[in-house]
């Protein structure tokens, strides 16, 4: 925790620090103006307010589609699955003792800094090679190699925060090894297992560089829909569809934030 | 059970292996082949890929990506500084809610965010108009050097002010209170106390700055247009456009080959750094 009694750097950054906030809300910001302006157009600012744009996104089946036939049952899955194999890979990275254990951690890790773009284009060139035909399965293939070690590292953070005693005494009070597991520390780690699972859904939800590569025809994400459109359509509607992205996101952090406690990115 | 349970992490071991190292080593392996039309793979095995890699054309973009990215990422950086400092030194309501405003940004799609921009900036745009009103003829500020370095730093800055946070974080405020009693002022406390000591989350944020902004795609081709290309932008035109998939892998491996060979020297330099 901080002392605030003394901070003369505080107040001196104050100023530069709001400043520099606003500069990183601002895009989003004009987007959701947009999104709720009576224009037409992307006129911005707005005048008048009006929630027209929202309702005629149910009129607009390219980008409906991408939301609720794509990108949203693609998240949930991916969340799902990266939820599943995150845990176990977490579970048997702090239980096993073995040679390489850190550098194991390091290498689950790596799809997060590792360049999207180019494992983008990597997965894309494997598929075809292979001649498999991009479905949501191969996106979602590509969704969970980037959304697990959100959900590792979630789990790995609550692990290290469980006294191992409770495990313990369940053991001694009779309980075999893997059922002392589940019955006692599994509980514990609900709220960290939920953390990883809401972040991998948002990575996927939100991914383009993966979804570049992998999304085609039937199967075009939300934020690549987006993309193809913004330019050559002048329609706050594709603005309206911006919004409800944003806003799903902005909800689960919050939750997170609220119920579960802090979380890193 | 000990035995058992470690073999928990295979699944996703194995998936690493197939969707990750796999797919790294057909890039290696595309990026040796001759292109050609009756095979999608290409080819035979040559070099010629990574000499064209290396010869004006594709030079002049890795040069560009990379002076763009560090431009950026210094940019982020001194903006990153400030916020960073004021939500460590927040009491903790205001930490919550200046870390979710920071998270928003943070895992938003980057499309939506370049999307505000080409608002901003494009044609008729709020941007153009006040210029204009001040007589200054433009039609756009997209399709620039600097709109690309815009959208590169608004893009970058949530991982900069995330990964200097938790170095903040260790520096205790009795440092800060020392310094100020010995006579610094804030800015010397800043440069000779805050500086050094949160070097460690600087060099961090920086790398990752760097690596996504010189592999960005959506920011250069959508704030860039014609006048400016990035190494993604020329990948996926390879891949998508050209079909010209062994240049394309030979220009990934080259990116990737950089990101490493600088991750690796700023590892170093910041163990020597800490040893002495």
């Amino acid at each position: 925790m901080s002392d605030r009694r003394f901070s003369p750097l505080r107040r001196l950054f104050l100023v530069p620090a709001a400043a520099v906030l606003c500069f990183m809300l601002l895009p989003m910001t004009v987007v959701v103006l947009i999104a709720l302006g009576e224009s037409a157009t992307y006129e911005f600012p707005p005048r008048g307010l009006t929630l027209h744009w929202f309702s005629n996104l149910l009129h607009a089946g390219p980008l409906l589609n991408a939301l609720f036939l794509t990108s949203l049952p693609l998240a949930l899955t991916v969340a799902a699955a990266s939820l599943v194999v995150g845990t176990l890979a977490a579970v048997g990275l702090t239980r096993g003792r073995f040679l390489g254990r850190s550098a194991l951690e390091v290498f689950f890790l790596t799809p997060v800094v590792f360049p999207q773009i180019l494992l983008g284009v990597a997965l894309f060139l494997l598929f075809a090679r292979a001649n498999v035909p991009l479905t949501l399965v191969t996106l979602g293939i590509g969704h969970v190699v980037i959304c697990t070690p959100y959900v590792i590292r979630a789990v790995l953070a609550g692990i290290g925060g469980i006294d191992p005693r409770i495990e313990e005494a369940a053991r001694n009070l009779g309980a075999p090894p893997a059922r002392a597991f589940m019955m006692a520390t599994l509980p514990l780690l609900r709220s960290s297992m939920l953390s990883g699972a809401v972040f991998a859904f948002i990575v996927s939800f939100s991914d383009v560089n993966i979804a570049l590569f992998l999304s085609a025809g039937d199967t075009t994400t939300l934020p690549i829909r987006i993309l193809a459109e913004m330019e050559w359509n002048n329609d706050p509607t594709i603005a309206a569809a911006a919004t409800l992205q944003v806003s799903i996101i902005s909800v689960l952090l919050i939750l997170v934030q609220r119920f579960i406690g802090t979380v890193r990115a | 059970m000990r035995a058992r349970t470690g073999l928990l992490f295979v699944p996703y071991l194995l998936l690493l292996l197939a969707f990750l190292v796999v797919p790294i080593a057909g890039l290696v392996e595309i990026s040796a082949r001759n292109q050609s039309v009756t095979s999608i793979g290409g080819v035979g095995l040559t070099m010629a890929n990574y000499q064209r890699v290396f010869e004006g054309f594709y030079l002049d973009i890795i040069f560009d990506t990379v002076r763009l990215a560090a431009i950026a990422t210094l940019i982020g950086a001194t903006l990153a500084y400030p916020l960073a400092y004021v939500i460590v030194r927040s009491q903790p309501l205001a930490r919550t809610v200046l870390t979710c405003l920071v998270m928003v940004p943070l895992m938003t799609s980057v499309v939506v965010k370049v999307f505000g921009w080409f608002i901003l900036l494009g044609r008729g745009g709020p941007a153009v108009r006040m210029l204009q009103k001040l007589g200054i003829e433009v039609q756009t500020l997209l399709n620039t050097e600097p709109s690309v370095v815009v959208g590169l730093v608004e893009f970058a800055l949530p991982f900069m002010v995330f990964s200097l946070v938790p170095a903040l974080d260790r520096i205790s405020p009795a440092v800060e209170e020392a310094a100020a009693n010995l006579g610094a002022t804030p800015f010397q406390t800043f440069r000779l106390v805050i500086l050094p000591l949160s070097a460690s989350g600087l060099t961090s944020g920086a790398l990752l700055c760097f690596g996504i902004s010189s592999s960005a795609y959506v920011v250069p081709a959508i704030m860039g247009g014609h006048a400016v290309r990035m190494i993604a932008q020329q990948i996926y035109d390879d891949v998508l456009v050209a079909f010209d998939w062994p240049a394309a892998a030979a220009f990934s491996i080259a990116l990737l080959v950089l990101l490493s060979v600088l991750i690796f020297a700023a590892l170093r330099a910041s163990r020597r750094a800490t040893d002495v």
